[in-house]
């Protein structure tokens, strides 16, 4: 289902916690709600659900207002942070409450759990209870509850939160897998950034109950559209320097290191993220580029890591191991285009023209 | 048999030639696996138990005794018992090869079942104690007379009793000092050098004998019968270092194999505080209470005479007490009193109607409370006040409640005297009812009949008033242990409030539940405060408090018979709770094999539907 935020306000007494959402969410997709803790985007899950309602704006699904509707009329599936299983139910009784609550005759809902059951994964735990499980197995569990009720949006608020880095891995490719088979529409919480690029077709970043950017994760890598979308992606995170832009030319404390087609501005950032950097080779490089002295080097197998100073600024540069640089070595740096941001001094917006 | 059979029965080496002895150290220590697994398979372990007696017994019949049967060279068999004899010719020196048979013959059933355990020898050793006890001097010299005379089973049970306590108190303090080790050496001493060790054995023997024989006729009876007493405490301790038989309960070793009892005495000096005034102010009296019920009070031992140590004394002592002031008349005179069982009544109506109703009315409050979100602090305030209220000072208002002209006639609209009314408002059973007929005794009660006044009601009404304020703040403190993302996950499923309540709530507040209903029942059970200051000194009901009191009140100071009657309320009690653990636990079993059903034949479905699929692709 097509999901649409129509300048959608959350506010709790003083707090503003979401701030005049607009934002639209294609169907079947699998979005990553990313922030910083407390920038709003549980709000925005539990507004979806219905668990809040907003102080302002609209949510519609197919363009459908249903701001309105309590939570178990909206056909959503919602798994919890910590999962919120019935500790005293087993895992079949857990899966078939939603269903039991819907007067579904038993013997469809049993097909149905166990349908959603072995879709999970989970197919032979049904008689455990909750206590007996492992973390990813019942968060496993809490998802085919959501499932079963065969939600037109599956919610999930921060579920990889509880487990260890390894099942963090395993668990948000099944979440994937999951998505797929299903192809329900499904929006997905968290804080860190890696398990949000590495899953989702559109990430929705969001500061202080604020839309900075919605893309598809490369896109928002490459072309972040301010300074806080820029900083937040990436590891490790992207080079920030002041400067200015004259004539195309963009220069670090009178240094002139790139060149770029936009317009002129006296005081912006420039972001460069750490594998924008060459060591120049060619002469026509060479000419291009700007001479650093690095502080220090870390050969990390693959790849080098050159600290340097550029503005006043420590500035980390990851570069293919060749050659031997070593500390205290004098090279001239040049900044791959592609890499380089450059946003606005006032306003942290990207300057692209 | 073998051909060098002769040589393995009888030659000094037998000990270590035979497959069932094996060196000591190879016994690895019990694990706690091992443990469970002793108690879930009881009865394989009881088959296990006797199937090895039963090898034990052949084994020891065919290495100590020539059965031409087993034997084809007879001859042969003849001297070799012969040999036997001169042997063992000693019955001290037979005994202690006995013993040291009994330590090859544990260590080989040790070996041949992973699982055998000696707690039942244990068992059967304590119980062959107390039997040998009753069988052992069924008479007694009085020496006074000169004359065997019969003794009561106490005193015939002094001799047993004793040597028990001393075995336990053995096995406790070998294992307290860790004398295990030391224990282990000497049997491996003992394995080395038999001959020596079984001559030692004889020295303690006959020296224990003689403290036991001095001054009595009947020697060689004597003198067998503490000789056994003591090999039996000599394989107790074999046993007990072994696998640690009374004592590996106490000082169970901790998992990560240290010394247990470090940490144990540790947590002993912690509990010491709470401990001590517990068993001065409530173990201690509560034994002397219990004591005391089978005890009568009289000239020769009057009340204040009462310790427990003169009463321990007494009965080991002296004969004219167990035959005058041992006494089981206050039971029997409890259960046959028609008065005892007005007050049983009475106080099985109070705790069933009180204890259910006000449980019920308190979890409504709570929930109701828990979703009120203002000045839910302020309203639990106002519910827990009665709680740290004087009592006298609710029962004063309850009083203009219940009178005459009080609030409760003014709602419903009566006139009754709901504190001082002579007239009953119904009366349970009747002497045609039971139908014992006219004139007939029923346990001794010539007649029978309840009559419930209206105070009965008035009090009830007011007991479930009282107990709310406890059970609303306890099922207030559940409530907010329940996850609120827990209800939302039910909001969310489509579940209406009534059946989150239901399916939700209640199933997540059972173990609060079974707190609170088992606590108000036994505090129900003991209801005597509340009707005492509700009623002045006029109740027309009794509890079982009531009941006991009337004999220690005011100038009354039969404490033998109010300790019986609190020994019958504590029995009552205690059953009341168990049957409502045991209906619990069942509960819980109950929904087990449904739930395993439920699952078993949803599998059939899965497979057959499954194998439908199959078919149709």
């Amino acid at each position: 289902m097509k999901i649409r935020f129509d300048k959608m306000t959350v506010a709790f007494k003083e707090v503003v916690a979401v701030n005049q959402l607009d934002l639209e969410i294609p169907e079947g997709e699998l979005v990553c709600l990313l922030g910083p803790s407390g920038c709003g985007k549980s709000t925005t899950l539990f507004a979806l659900a219905g668990l809040y309602k907003p102080t302002s704006g609209k949510i519609l699904f197919n363009e459908q207002d249903v701001s309105g509707l309590p939570p178990e009329k909206r056909g959503i599936g919602l798994v919890f942070q910590n999962y919120a299983l019935y500790a005293h139910m087993t895992v079949e009784q857990n899966i078939l409450f939603p269903l039991e609550n819907r007067r579904v005759p038993k013997d469809e809902a049993r097909k149905r759990a166990l349908k959603a059951a072995q879709l999970c994964k989970i197919d032979g735990l049904l008689k455990r209870k909750p206590s007996q499980l492992s973390g990813g197995q019942q968060q496993r569990v809490a998802i085919a509850r959501a499932l079963v009720k065969n939600p037109t949006i599956l919610l999930l608020d921060e579920p990889l939160s509880n487990l260890d880095a390894r099942l963090r891995i395993e668990m948000r490719e099944e979440i994937r897998r999951i998505q797929q088979a299903t192809k329900v529409t499904t929006i997905f919480v968290t804080h860190d950034q890696e398990e949000a690029m590495s899953i989702s077709d559109r990430l929705v970043v969001m500061k202080d109950g604020v839309l900075q950017q919605s893309a598809s994760p490369q896109d928002m890598y490459n072309h972040p559209a301010n300074l806080f979308v820029a900083k937040f992606l990436g590891n490790p995170p992207i080079n920030i320097v002041e400067g200015s832009v004259k004539g195309g030319k963009i220069y670090v404390a009178d240094q002139h290191i790139a060149d770029k087609e936009i317009r002129d501005c006296e005081h912006a950032y420039i972001g460069i993220r750490p594998e924008g950097f060459k060591i120049a080779e060619t002469a026509e490089d060479k000419k291009r580029g700007f001479k650093v002295k690095i502080d220090y080097c870390e050969v990390l197998g693959r790849d080098t890591t050159l600290h340097f100073n550029l503005g006043g600024v420590p500035v980390r540069a990851i570069v293919i191991s060749e050659g031997n640089i070593k500390s205290g070595d004098e090279v001239t740096i040049v900044v791959r285009r592609h890499c380089l941001h450059v946003f606005d001094g006032e306003t942290e917006v990207a300057i692209n023209e | 048999m073998n051909d060098d059979g002769q040589m393995l029965i009888f030659g000094e080496e037998q000990t270590t030639g035979n497959e069932y002895s094996l060196p000591v150290e190879e016994i690895a220590p019990r694990s706690k696996t091992q443990d469970r697994y002793f108690f879930r398979n009881l009865k394989n372990y009881v088959v296990r138990t006797a199937k090895s007696f039963k090898y034990a017994a052949i084994k020891c019949f065919k290495t100590y005794t020539n059965f031409s049967a087993f034997v084809p060279n007879a001859s042969r068999k003849v001297r070799a018992f012969g040999r036997f004899w001169r042997e063992n010719a000693n019955p001290l020196v037979f005994l202690s090869r006995l013993g040291e048979f009994w330590t090859d013959l544990t260590i080989w059933a040790r070996k041949k079942h992973r699982f055998f355990d000696f707690y039942i020898w244990g068992a059967i050793f304590g119980l062959c104690c107390i039997v040998l006890g009753i069988i052992y001097d069924p008479l007694t010299m009085d020496y006074d007379s000169g004359k065997y005379i019969h003794i009561s089973f106490v005193a015939k049970m002094k001799i047993p009793f004793f040597t028990c306590m001393a075995i336990c108190l053995f096995g406790f303090v070998q294992t307290a000092f860790g004398v295990n080790n030391i224990y282990r050496k000497l049997i491996n001493i003992t394995r080395r050098y038999p001959i020596t060790m079984a001559l030692i054995e004889g020295i303690i023997a006959i020296g224990a004998s003689l403290c036991f024989t001095i001054g009595k006729d009947d020697f060689w009876k004597s003198i067998m019968v503490p000789s056994i007493v003591f090999l039996i405490l000599y394989v107790y301790v074999y046993l007990d270092c072994e696998v640690g038989l009374l004592s590996r309960f106490i000082f169970r070793k901790s998992d990560d194999g240290s010394n247990a009892l470090a940490g144990n005495i540790k947590g002993f000096l912690y509990l010491t505080p709470a401990l001590l005034p517990m068993i001065v102010f409530t173990f201690y009296p509560m034994i002397n209470a219990i004591l005391m019920g089978f005890v009568k009070f009289d000239k020769t031992f009057v009340f204040t005479d009462w310790s427990f140590l003169t009463f321990l004394n007494k009965v080991f002592t002296n004969d004219a007490f167990r035959k005058n002031n041992l006494t089981l008349q206050w039971f029997k005179d409890t259960l046959t009193d028609p008065g005892f069982y007005h007050s049983l009544i009475t106080t099985v109506i109070i705790v069933l109607i009180t204890v259910p109703i006000s449980t019920g009315i308190s979890v409504v409050i709570a929930v109701l409370m828990n979703s009120i979100k203002k000045f839910q602090g302020l309203y639990q305030t106002i519910y827990f006040l009665p709680y740290v209220t004087a009592m006298t000072a609710v029962t004063s208002v309850w009083r203009l409640i219940l009178g005459e002209n009080g609030i409760l006639n003014l709602i419903i609209n009566s006139s009754t005297n709901w504190l001082n009314s002579a007239d009953p408002m119904f009366i349970i059973g009747s002497y045609e009812y039971l139908g014992i007929g006219s004139g007939g005794e029923y346990f001794g009660i010539s007649k029978w009949a309840y009559q419930a006044y209206p105070q009965l009601i008035g009090f009830v009404i007011y007991s479930i008033w009282d107990g709310l304020a406890f059970k609303i703040v306890i099922f207030l403190t559940g409530l907010q242990g329940i996850d609120k993302q827990v209800y939302q996950a039910a909001q969310l499923d489509g579940s209406t409030r009534l059946r989150t309540f239901r399916k939700i709530t209640l199933p997540l507040l059972a173990p609060i539940m079974l707190f609170i209903t088992t606590t108000s029942m036994i505090g129900a059970f003991k209801t005597y405060t509340s009707t005492k200051s509700l009623f002045l000194n006029n109740p027309r009901f009794e509890t079982i408090v009531f009941y006991m009191f009337k004999y220690i009140d005011g100038t009354k100071t039969a404490y033998d018979k109010a300790s019986a009657v609190g020994v019958v309320l504590f029995i009552i009690i205690m059953s009341f709770t168990g049957i409502r653990m045991f209906l619990k636990n069942r509960k819980k079993e109950k929904n087990a094999p449904v739930q395993a059903k439920k699952v078993k034949g949803h599998k059939t479905g899965s497979a057959k539907q499954v194998a439908r699929q199959g078919g149709g692709n």
